[in-house]
């Protein structure tokens, strides 16, 4: 594989700025409530709010903001960059701003209603507990929004196929286009949850909704959504870890094996998050644990070409032994400054996949489904590998775009590694947390952390506070990363360009089965449908559908009180 | 071309640790007999509050999980019982998690979670609602206690004290950790705290759904259609039996629920609320 880039379009530089500079005004939100939650939790703040905002709508905040909104702008920023870069085919710019306003207006409108208190459900919005309408349309626009980005693509990724015949398609492309048709795969039955079940509900035009149903279709959306957040780290693991670290990328083929592989695997398996739900029979729960543990194949595959990978890396610049070539690869390189963020995201995401395992264990979730566990795994994932990618690339992104430089210092250097520091100490109290039963979503600092309380745990004392120094530590690398980013936002223009590595390949095999998406579509499409119709008939067969409305703030419903 | 030969050996590794992986499962599934709940809709008496004696050590419970409360929240079981438990919920989604113990469960409107346990070990289990359920979440919770040579097992938090165990005194979670002062007022406090009256009201004067308790006795009540009353024992006592008697300005009818709580339970909560000056 050549790597042949081109400029990013001039007249796309400016919504790619303006889709990574918004989630990040966000994102200080985001972060604060965050820091704000192990304070809570490890019981230093003891009341229902903190300066005006309470702990579930900041909880609200943080994972709509942090887990939805940042994930989704930075792969529409990225998707935009790669496809732009690597194909050179001209992006149609009124549909770019088309997309880039409705997820601007979208992610506006949830968050005013959040701000106000009148949708204080989480970001997984599980009815019967009941949002303001403005929540389930502004998300309905962001989502919206992203896909006339991926259409967008699919256009000039046809055109650019036309235009290359015989050619394999830029491995970075095969990664972003994956990662969109997941996301479509995925935001379907969220769509439909929203638009069928919770929006004419909550605007009181249904009188009340099926709550598995609208639950089975979150975690139809909910599971693929991690796979979406995952794959742009992913595409920079492939594309640009090996360059960075100095060396090639060993196999062309197991990236696009791994891609493709994900756009059938990664969404008919969400009844994973469901072991606990009664309503759904153990035969469907069992059928997910099996589809889900195949995951296991595109897994392992990244596992041993980024290793391969580092490795001939490692020995290029010289490093000797079975496992010298470790040491010798550029840790603290401030020219090679990208590697630090992507290579501590992989550190992270060794204990995140493990720990998934255990989640994903049909029984053995039962020991620690909903604890603090969860977020503790989670977290290793989201906020570890994703969301340094997240980083790191946004900081190339913002650069490049506007012909600036990433600083090169240490303290850019700093922020992947004291983040690590930080989220395996905080993860770490939750893990031990979790494992002696504290839950996760509640306000600890009011109950079970308050000696006050009748309900005070001294159990959970030693878990919350190494949690808490985990959630410091991460906030401290957060204001080093929003300082490094607006130094670069600040900064004068200069005339060498912030590049992107792309890595060539050490083996690049034409392998027919994995140089075309058809087969890989039309296989996702009909995974889903084979793991997805018996439990969904199941649900709507069997399950209740008149769940009533409810405010978070009183027991009883929001329209048309009980009997 | 065909597929370089080394990434055929890690797919079938890969495929080998899924089967394996796949095995443990299933030894733990039907070896070791440990599961999660299958499909049972709320079409049946499950849904609805109940304590069960099967047997001398086989018990059965139906926990009704509710904004913010579990009705029943407190067993007391011998030990070696075998516990079958299930759970339903009529409001929003909340959980159930028992530390110490595989019972973890998802309370979803319409369906039924189910999980049997045998506490073969004598402790106190907490039972804690691990769903983001509203504002009250954090204090949603209940107690199994399990003790060595117990003759009865006994029920605490059924709506209507419809078993003879849940209208004793002695069934107190709290027993011998009374504080000094007068036994009426512990008793009243242990109640407030283990019947769930603490998720909507504090000790303190602040309101948190409903009123706080302090100073609330001996102040002047006004109710949404006009009328206007000293906030006495027989109120209070009215309050509690019959919340919907008397609404008060500034809160909707229907919040206050109609507890599970016998006179004697009442006269304790009154007295408790009377001295919270």
């Amino acid at each position: 594989m050549e790597a042949i880039q081109n400029k990013v379009q001039e007249n796309l530089r400016r919504p790619i700025k303006v889709l990574l500079l918004f989630p990040m005004i966000l994102l200080v939100v985001g972060i604060y409530h965050g820091l704000m939650q192990v304070l809570y939790r490890a019981g230093i703040i003891q009341s229902a709010s903190f300066l005006g905002l309470g702990y579930y709508q900041g909880l609200t905040l943080h994972g709509v903001i942090n887990a939805i909104l940042l994930t989704t702008f930075f792969a529409v920023a990225y998707g935009h960059f790669i496809v732009s870069k690597l194909t050179g085919q001209i992006l149609e710019i009124g549909w770019v701003w088309a997309s880039t306003i409705f997820m601007l207006l979208g992610s506006i409108l949830a968050a005013i209603t959040i701000l106000g208190g009148q949708s204080t459900v989480l970001y997984t919005f599980y009815p019967p507990l009941m949002a303001h309408p403005l929540f389930y349309i502004g998300l309905t626009l962001a989502v919206v929004g992203s896909w006339i980005a991926f259409f967008v693509w699919i256009g000039a990724y046809l055109a650019w196929r036309k235009d290359n015949q015989g050619k394999k398609t830029p491995l970075a492309v095969v990664g972003v286009l994956s990662t969109f048709f997941i996301w479509l795969l995925a935001t379907l039955p969220v769509a439909f949850e929203i638009l069928f079940l919770l929006l004419p509900w909550s605007l009181g035009l249904t009188e009340g909704v099926n709550a598995l149903l609208a639950r089975t279709l979150f975690w139809f959306f909910g599971h693929p959504l991690v796979y979406f957040w995952l794959l742009p780290a992913y595409t920079m693991y492939y594309t640009s870890l090996p360059k960075v670290a100095g060396g090639k990328l060993y196999s062309d083929f197991a990236g696009r094996f791994v891609f493709l592989t994900f756009c059938v695997l990664s969404a008919p398996l969400g009844l994973h998050h469901q072991f606990a739900d009664g309503g759904i029979s153990v035969e469907w729960k069992g059928l997910h644990t099996v589809l889900t543990s195949l995951v296991a194949i595109p897994s392992i595959m990244t596992a041993f070409t980024i290793a391969a990978s580092l490795e001939y890396a490692g020995r290029k610049r010289g490093g000797k032994g079975l496992f010298g070539w470790w040491k010798s690869l550029p840790f603290w390189d401030q020219e090679r400054w990208l590697f630090s963020y992507l290579i501590c995201g992989l550190f992270i995401f060794i204990f995140g996949g493990a720990t998934g395992v255990v989640n994903a264990s049909y029984n053995l979730n039962n020991v620690v489904h909903n604890t603090a566990w969860v977020p503790a795994h989670f977290h290793l994932t989201v906020a570890g590998p994703v969301f340094l990618a997240i980083l790191g690339m946004s900081l190339l992104m913002m650069a490049n775009c506007s012909q600036k430089r990433v600083p090169r210092s240490n303290l850019v250097l700093w922020v992947p590694y004291l983040w690590t520091i930080g989220v395996c100490t905080m993860s770490s109290g939750l893990f031990f947390g979790g494992l002696k039963g504290e839950p996760r979503r509640t306000n600890l600092g009011l109950t079970y952390l308050n000696k006050s309380s009748e309900l005070y745990h001294a159990d959970w004392v030693p878990s919350t506070l190494l949690a808490m120094v985990g959630g410091i530590i991460m906030t401290i690398s957060m204001l080093i990363f929003f300082y490094v980013f607006l130094k670069i936002v600040l900064a004068q223009e200069v005339t060498e360009e912030e590049p992107l590595p792309i890595s060539d390949c050490y083996h690049d095999e034409q392998v027919g089965f994995v140089l075309n998406f058809r087969p890989w579509v039309i296989a996702g499409f009909v995974a889903v449908v084979l793991a997805y119709y018996g439990p969904i008939k199941e649900v709507v067969n069997s399950n209740n559908p008149e769940a009533k409305g409810y405010s978070p703030n009183s027991p009883i419903p929001v329209r048309g009180a009980n009997e | 071309m065909k597929v370089p030969k080394l990434e055929v050996k890690v797919i079938g590794f890969a495929l080998l640790l899924a089967v394996a992986h796949l095995i443990l499962i299933a030894f733990a599934a039907f070896k070791l007999g440990i599961s999660v709940p299958t499909c049972i809709t709320d079409e049946n008496d499950l849904a609805k509050p109940m304590f069960i004696e099967h047997a001398p050590a086989h018990f059965e419970v139906h926990f009704d999980a509710k904004m913010w409360m579990f009705q029943p929240n407190y067993l007391k079981l011998p030990t070696g019982s075998q516990l079958d438990i299930f759970l339903s919920s009529k409001d929003v989604l909340h959980g159930l998690f028992v530390a110490g113990t595989n019972i973890n469960l998802m309370a979803i409107p319409g369906t039924i979670a189910n999980a049997s346990h045998t506490f073969s070990r004598p402790g106190r289990y907490q039972m804690i609602c691990h769903e983001f359920c509203g504002s009250g979440h954090q204090n949603m919770q209940g107690l199994i206690e399990v003790v060595d040579g117990l003759e009865k097992a006994e029920v605490a938090g059924l709506p209507g004290g419809t078993l003879a165990a849940s209208t004793q005194g002695s069934n107190s979670p709290e027993e011998g950790k009374q504080e000094m002062g007068d036994p009426l007022v512990a008793k009243g406090k242990q109640l407030f705290n283990s019947r769930g009256c603490m998720a909507c009201h504090s000790a303190g004067a602040q309101k948190i759904v409903g009123p706080g308790f302090k100073g609330l006795y001996g102040s002047n009540a006004k109710s949404n259609d006009g009328r206007s009353m000293v906030v006495d024992e027989d109120f209070l006592r009215r309050k509690i039996k019959d919340p919907q008697s008397f609404i008060t300005e500034g809160y909707a009818a229907g919040m206050m629920p109609a507890l599970p709580m016998n006179d004697d339970d009442i006269t304790a909560i009154v007295e408790y609320i009377k001295s919270l000056k």
